[in-house]
């Protein structure tokens, strides 16, 4: 090879490369963006990755105190039950820490689920109304309650302090408007 | 994809046509116009109807009859939904519905009452051929619109099925092309067809009170260059009644029938997805839409439909106009093609855009275009992808079909979301060129269904935290009230305690002051 | 599953990837005519010996994976792979050297990335640069039948090379032959040796001395296959235009080569590169607008290493070279027409 050519290869190799790698960067800039409390913002993530079931099974009375507890006093992050290892695995991602087996001292994961009140048995108590964190129970003193499905979280928080144990959790069926095209084999 | 992306160019009779990008030419086939005499065959309603209480969006809503009440045809069963017969609820209960996988739905269950719903029919027919009121029916929608439209229950019937009167709404915002789409691009549907061969007259009038209705400044009505008999029905139809309507003639690539094709065909203008025609001032109606229309200004709600029965395995292939709620099973029967039942592999819709039926017991919809009976057959399994970019050769979405399909195996929403999958109209044409045989359209449907479930999903994760947030700050507030009144229990028992000490202490002073004030005496 | 997309009903029969796979093959009978013609029959026995050990050897990897061996036979590819090699070799290398370059782009160029779709280089120009590098001298003996004889070989020039390629070495088993005088036998070779000892170059003699050596014949042969993939649509333009394009430019514009502009592009690879190697669409950059830029890439860096380059003919590290920018070339065209 003449120097001429070893010259010219190497120049045009820079040439290109340079070139890509300024187009490259140009078209995948994004904003800068600001930071201002780096913890508020990191517990607004957290809690944005916790299932909102506010089933107080990770021994916090709700979701947010849970990702104050893990971003302030270094909680583990294998406390939430509802999350299972999805939410686990995006809580490792998210803070660079390990992943975790779910702590099963909290709890079991479990389907998805909502709660229903046989209408019939129901005696008014309001107990269940009180206990809903989501409030997603309708009902008046002394007449019928009834569940909002679509609120209900399902976090069984309602069980326990029903005098007449007139509340079941079912797994909610498939509608026409939660129905999903299946996956192609691949 | 700008400046190498090929249109196709095409030069039909009448106004400049722009075409759009990819789309393929399909066999033209149509059995249900060939094979049989008449266009359309009128169907009597059958036994039982089924309406399912569904609205566009699929959600469940709440009946306003109740069980065992005589309805009469055109009655309101529910908000939007209205009865397509005469006769008795005899229940209101989950049913299957037509979808892809079996799946129920609540439903108003009508018995047809056949003496008074023949009467009801004979009626309509009546109306109908009394011409000389058309003048003022069309005058007296254009005034109050909205009686006709709310009466009535319009839906597209083009296949979305989306509520006419909220189309309408947004034309009224001033538009100025109005589109006409009678281009039914998939092969074996030939609803559109038949009902302009046989109804032109009342097509036109339909389309005409749309013109006078939006004030557009340009109504086109497209096409496709496939129908010839429907083309000169059209165009006698249009002049006869002197619309002001600009028949145009496309040429058959599938999918030109879709919206966005079809835009693009005859404005030359792309509209992303996440616009709508109506921010371009361009409004697209099915045909059968103005046909529904003219009905409805005449007083005959919309509750029937044209139906194509096709597809290779139907021993007896006719266009049927039948009631909303015929089940599948009863218009087979009633056709003469019972055997099918067992036989074929069933299909509600286009060979592209439709979906395989598990059981014929299921009512069909406004969205019903056409029951196709095709042979069994398997599938051949998908092979590795070999990069080959026919899919986004001949996507109209000009998407990257290869690359799509990749993110949407791998749930990588994201990424899907970036690639436009939104703008994926699901026509199937990527499927129809891909060597592979990869089932890229299914996975597309998947890959929305499963992003739309995530973000509902979302939205509940939102709306269950803030309930929260709000269920915590009102048990605080209440404790904090409960706190704040026991303090303030308290600070009144003192208040009240208090004078009396002070009273005390005055006594006590003033008992003091005079005791020192007697020691000096 | 039910069936979402009812192909059956719409008149619209896809290729599948093997009808493509045959198409191609196909397409490279008129060249493999002209080059067992006019340069050497040899190239038969190349392709039958690649090919079948390809198979062999591409059943034997799917199966150790795990897989059904005959599956991905079937498609085809493997065999238009083994082809494409046995094209780019020279005639009378022997076969247990071919056999190391089949394995090579089984395994190394196709497999080890998970069969057909996934492999990122082409699998055949893989072959070839590793044999290109293991073994300079035998890959750089070129000659035709004619020259052959009329060194002086005893035997029937066909028969001698038969036993030559089935040696372990070539060059000691004809060890009559001037080799430095063989090795330059390619037009092109010849025309960049003579360049590079600044000897006068006469076009009128270096194309006369391409036309003779066949060469011109077996790259028409193969553009007339290329003209056939393009009017079957089993390749587009756009890769073929601007490979031959962007070649064809830089050489008028810098070429301190003398042989003619046509006849630089008809001896050598360009037109079996051109219009089989990179077009091969799953190493190829995927829309048609990235497919322009790899293309001029493969023309300029052909050019590039013809020029200036230690080897005469430079295609094989130009595909590979711009295999390696794909995901690059992809990336910004994605983000292009997102900007668009
Ligand atoms: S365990 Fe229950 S309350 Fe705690 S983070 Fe999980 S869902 Fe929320
Ligand atoms: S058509 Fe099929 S094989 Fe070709 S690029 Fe698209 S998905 Fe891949
Ligand atoms: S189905 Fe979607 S991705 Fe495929 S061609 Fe149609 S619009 Fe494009």
């Amino acid at each position: 090879m003449s120097t001429f050519g070893v010259i010219a290869v190497v120049a045009l190799t820079i040439i290109v490369l340079i070139a890509m790698g300024a187009l490259l960067s140009y078209l995948s800039r994004t904003g800068s963006e600001k930071h201002a409390d780096p913890d508020a913002e990191l517990i607004e993530a957290v809690n944005a990755v916790l299932p909102q079931t506010q089933c107080a099974q990770c021994g916090y009375p709700g979701c947010r105190p849970y990702a104050q507890a893990i971003i302030k006093n270094d909680e583990p992050i294998n406390r939430c039950p509802p999350g299972g290892e999805q939410t686990i695995e995006q809580l490792s991602t998210l803070l660079g820490t390990p992943v975790l087996a779910l702590d099963t001292s909290c709890g079991q994961q479990k389907p998805e689920q909502v709660a229903v009140i046989k209408e019939d048995i129901c005696i008014g108590c309001t107990l269940c109304i009180v206990a809903c964190p989501v409030d997603a129970i309708v009902g008046a003193a002394k007449l019928m309650h009834t569940v909002i499905a679509d609120e209900c979280t399902g976090c069984e928080l309602c069980i326990p302090p029903c005098p007449v144990d007139c509340i079941d959790l079912i797994q909610p069926e498939q509608t026409a408007a939660s129905w999903q095209w299946p996956k192609p084999a691949s | 994809m700008g400046m190498f992306g090929k249109e196709k160019k095409a030069c039909m009779q009448g106004p400049l046509l722009f075409g759009f990008h990819g789309g393929l030419q399909l066999q033209p086939n149509k059995r249900a116009l060939q094979n049989s005499t008449d266009p359309i065959t009128e169907l009597e309603a059958p036994h039982e109807l089924v309406i399912p209480l569904l609205d566009y969006n699929k959600n469940s809503i709440a009946p306003q009859v109740e069980l065992n009440q005589h309805v009469n045809r055109g009655q309101l069963l529910a908000a939007g939904i209205i009865a397509p017969a005469t006769g008795q609820v005899m229940a209101i209960e989950p049913r299957h519905i037509i979808h892809p996988e079996t799946i129920k739905a609540n439903a108003v269950v009508l018995e047809v009452d056949k003496a008074s719903d023949n009467q009801s029919v004979h009626m309509a027919n009546q109306a109908n051929h009394d011409s000389t009121a058309w003048d003022t029916q069309l005058s007296a929608f254009l005034n109050m619109p909205d009686n006709v439209l709310q009466q009535s229950a319009l839906y597209g019937l083009g296949g979305a099925g989306f509520p006419t009167a909220s189309k309408l709404d947004a034309a009224l915002g001033g538009i100025q092309t109005l589109i006409i789409n009678a281009a039914e691009c998939e092969p074996e549907i030939a609803c559109d067809e038949a009902l302009m061969q046989t109804e032109a007259t009342h097509i036109a009038r339909g389309i005409d009170a749309l013109v006078q209705l939006t004030q557009c400044r340009h109504c086109l009505l497209a096409i496709e260059d496939s129908m010839p008999a429907a083309i000169d029905a059209m165009s006698a139809a249009l002049k006869s009644i002197n619309a002001q309507v600009k028949l145009t003639v496309i040429p058959t690539i599938y999918p030109t029938g879709a919206e966005s094709s079809l835009i693009q065909t005859l404005t030359g203008r792309f509209i992303p997805h996440n616009e709508k025609p109506s921010d371009h001032g361009i409004v697209c109606f099915n045909v059968a839409t103005a046909y529904a229309l003219y009905q409805a200004i005449g007083g005959k709600a919309l509750d029937s439909r044209v139906v194509s029965l096709g597809g290779s395995a139907m021993p007896n292939p006719l266009n049927v106009r039948v009631r909303f709620g015929s089940s599948v099973e009863a218009i087979l029967l009633a056709t003469g093609n019972a055997s099918v039942i067992n036989t074929a592999r069933l299909r509600a819709g286009g060979p592209l855009s439709g979906f395989d039926l598990d059981t014929p017991q299921v009512p069909i919809t406004a969205q019903t275009n056409a029951l196709l009976a095709e042979p069994c057959i398997t599938e051949t399994p998908a092979q590795p992808c070999i990069r080959c970019g026919e899919c986004s050769d001949v996507c109209p979405a000009k998407l990257l079909p290869q690359q799509l399909h990749w993110y949407a195996m791998s749930d990588d929403h994201e990424k899907c979301q970036q690639l436009n999958l939104d703008a994926c109209i699901e026509c199937g044409c990527c499927d129809l060129v891909c060597p592979a045989s990869i089932k890229l359209t299914q996975s597309f449907r998947y890959a929305k269904s499963k992003a739309k479930h995530i973000a509902q999903h979302q939205q509940k994760t939102l709306d269950a935290e803030q309930r929260f947030a709000l269920h915590e700050a009102r048990v605080a507030k209440r404790k904090q009230e409960k706190a704040h009144a026991i303090e303030q229990r308290k600070q009144s028992l003192k208040a009240r305690s208090k004078p009396q000490s002070d009273q005390i202490k005055a006594a006590l002073e003033r008992a003091k002051l005079s005791a020192k004030s007697k020691k000096p005496r | 599953m039910n069936i979402i997309v009812d192909k059956h009903a719409t008149g619209v029969k896809a290729r599948s990837t093997q009808t493509i796979m045959l198409l191609v093959l196909l397409a490279l009978a008129p060249g493999i005519l002209s080059y067992t013609v006019f340069i050497s029959p040899l190239v038969i026995f190349n392709i039958i010996f690649a090919v079948c050990s390809a198979i062999a050897l591409e059943w034997f990897a799917v199966h150790l994976r795990g897989d059904n061996g005959l599956n991905s036979i079937k498609d085809g590819s493997i065999a238009l792979a083994a082809a494409l090699l046995a094209l780019c070799v020279p005639p009378a290398l022997p076969f247990w050297q071919l056999f190391i370059g089949v394995l090579i782009m089984v395994m190394l160029g196709k497999q080890v990335f998970g069969g057909i779709g996934h492999n990122p280089f082409n699998p055949a120009m893989v072959g070839y640069a590793a044999l290109l590098v293991s073994f300079p001298q035998s890959m750089t003996f070129w000659f035709t039948a004619a020259e052959w004889s009329a060194m002086g070989m005893q035997k029937p020039p066909l028969l001698s090379l038969l036993n030559a390629k089935l040696s372990l070495d070539i060059i000691a088993s004809t060890p009559n032959i001037q080799w430095d005088g063989l090795t330059q036998a390619t037009p092109l070779e010849h025309a960049r040796s003579l360049r590079l000892q600044s000897l006068p170059q006469s076009s009128t003699e270096l194309n006369q001395r391409a036309f003779g050596s066949g060469w011109i014949q077996t790259s028409l042969g193969f553009l007339l296959g290329g003209v056939f993939l393009l009017y079957k649509k089993v390749i587009r333009w756009h890769i073929p235009v601007s490979v031959i394009g962007s070649f064809a430019l830089l050489s008028l514009l810098f070429s301190t080569n003398s042989l003619s502009l046509p006849w630089s592009l008809l001896t050598g690879a360009m037109m079996l590169g051109a219009f089989f190697i990179a077009t091969d669409p799953v190493s190829a950059a995927s829309s048609r607008r990235a497919q322009l830029v790899f293309g001029t890439g493969i023309g300029a860096l052909t050019f590039v290493i013809r020029e200036f380059g230690g080897y005469p003919e430079g295609f094989a590290f130009a595909v590979l070279l711009m295999n390696l920018s794909v995901p690059l070339i992809d990336h910004i065209d994605l983000l292009m027409s997102q900007r668009a």
